[in-house]
């Protein structure tokens, strides 16, 4: 089933509740009575068709309108992909890391060690997420922005050469590596490898967020691997075909 | 599960049938290419992943050197040997799965399931056998203090590339992808001590 702009907000929770990060990252809080889908976007001046297709291509994984999401602006793409970073460094990491303490608290004395071992693991992914996260944000779009500003009030100049010359994004998608490894890892260890804990309902939402946010994190990279770096390098190259 | 191309390069008619028969009751419907050692030479698909039945007592001498040839011919493929007997690790390194001759049907049967397992896309990869060999285990131990393919080749003298297939086997049998998460699974497993550990 595909979300319409005629579909209540409330039934698009009812039928998927995963969906709930994504409404925050649009600033679509919650108590929406029976209001549709258009209706709610107008009020929060939300481009209704942008906010369709990112709630469908994450609720339907056969949905995936490459061709409809590269005819958005770049600036509502890169805007929707840093609220994601900074749902998974405030809220998602944070909480993952309350989880693993709690479980360490609440470990014999046996699995103190056994849960050392998994906090210290988790907080090396978390750097490397970080890091991975703000070398995007400021090395990459900056530039990404400035180019599409540029191109879009057709004022390029010198500058913009040398940045598609010197940064062209096909490095970054190069080396654009996949952070959701050390998340498969961590499951596997907790599911496989881990004596049980003794508070099993602690383990179980542990792991619960671990599945949700490798998904999550899968969908965004999807995003940024099929819409904006295609988009982006469709800028570069007519960019470069006028002054290059 | 797309359908998978098996190609099969062993000597008798009598096992091609009896290897055609068990695919049959493996797959539903078996894609099979009867072929000989020279067009697995001649050959490249870089692209499908295939699975290749090979008897290495058919490959040209030196075996290492044509099997490698194959191995990069086919570098998307899954191996796989048949043989009355163990082959060499010089050899059987190259190999997915080694099938033997006097395996039991419950046991050959279940080893083709693994091969075409192996070959979905789901990256839950689990071969049929997750405990670790103790050369694997050897690997592990070193992957886990944080040595490089190359140190490890010269400290176990074995072939880079067998390092790397290890860590393939290793990865596969685990679930586990990072250098970071093997490191814990040594721990855990006091395949490595607490202090060792450099993560």
């Amino acid at each position: 089933m595909q979300f319409r702009s005629n579909t209540k907000m409330a039934d698009v929770i009812h039928c998927n509740y995963m969906l709930l990060p994504i409404l925050n990252r649009f600033n679509i809080q919650l108590g929406f009575g029976d209001k549709t889908v258009s209706e709610i976007c107008k009020e929060r001046e939300i481009n209704t068709d942008f906010f369709l297709v990112i709630v469908n291509s994450f609720h339907d994984h056969d949905y995936f309108p490459q061709g409809k999401l590269l005819e958005f602006p770049l600036s509502l793409i890169i805007d929707y992909i840093q609220k994601s970073h900074s749902y998974y460094l405030e809220v998602k990491v944070p909480q993952v890391e309350a989880l693993i303490t709690e479980l360490c608290h609440k470990a014999a004395p046996s699995q103190k060690k056994q849960l050392t071992l998994v906090e210290r693991f988790f907080s090396e992914y978390k750097s490397e997420l970080t890091e991975h996260i703000m070398d995007e944000e400021n090395e990459v779009y900056p530039n990404v922005i400035s180019l599409d500003e540029a191109y879009t009030a057709g004022k390029i100049k010198e500058e913009h050469l040398g940045l598609i010359h010197d940064h062209p994004i096909d490095a970054f998608a190069k080396k654009h590596n996949n952070v959701e490894e050390k998340l498969y890892d961590l499951k596997n260890i907790i599911i496989k490898y881990l004596s049980p804990a003794i508070d099993h309902t602690i383990s179980d939402t542990l792991l619960t967020e671990l599945f949700r946010l490798e998904r999550d994190l899968n969908d965004h990279a999807r995003i940024e691997n099929k819409v904006m770096i295609p988009k982006v390098r469709m800028i570069e190259q007519e960019i470069l075909r006028r002054h290059g | 599960m797309s359908r998978i191309k098996t190609l099969i390069a062993v000597k008798h008619t009598l096992i091609v049938r009896g290897l055609m028969h068990y695919l049959d009751k493996v797959l539903p419907e078996p894609d099979i290419e009867i072929v000989d050692m020279m067009y697995l030479m001649k050959n490249k698909n870089g692209e499908e992943q295939l699975v290749l039945i090979i008897e290495p007592d058919l490959l040209s001498d030196p075996k290492q050197v044509t099997i490698d040839k194959i191995y990069k011919n086919y570098n998307q493929s899954k191996l796989v040997s048949l043989s009355s007997n163990e082959l060499p690790i010089s050899i059987s390194s190259y190999f997915d799965e080694n099938l033997f001759f006097n395996d039991s049907e419950d046991a050959f049967i279940e080893k083709l399931r693994c091969i075409f397992h192996l070959c979905d896309d789901n990256p839950v990869k689990v071969t049929g056998n997750s405990i670790l060999s103790e050369r694997e285990k050897e690997v592990l131990k070193a992957v886990a203090l944080g040595h490089s393919n190359k140190e490890i080749s010269s400290e176990l003298s074995i072939s880079t590339h067998t390092v790397i297939t290890h860590r393939k086997n290793i990865t596969s049998k685990l679930g586990i992808k990072s250098i970071a998460g093997l490191t814990v699974y040594a721990v855990l497993n006091n395949i490595i001590s607490n202090d060792e550990m450099n993560l």
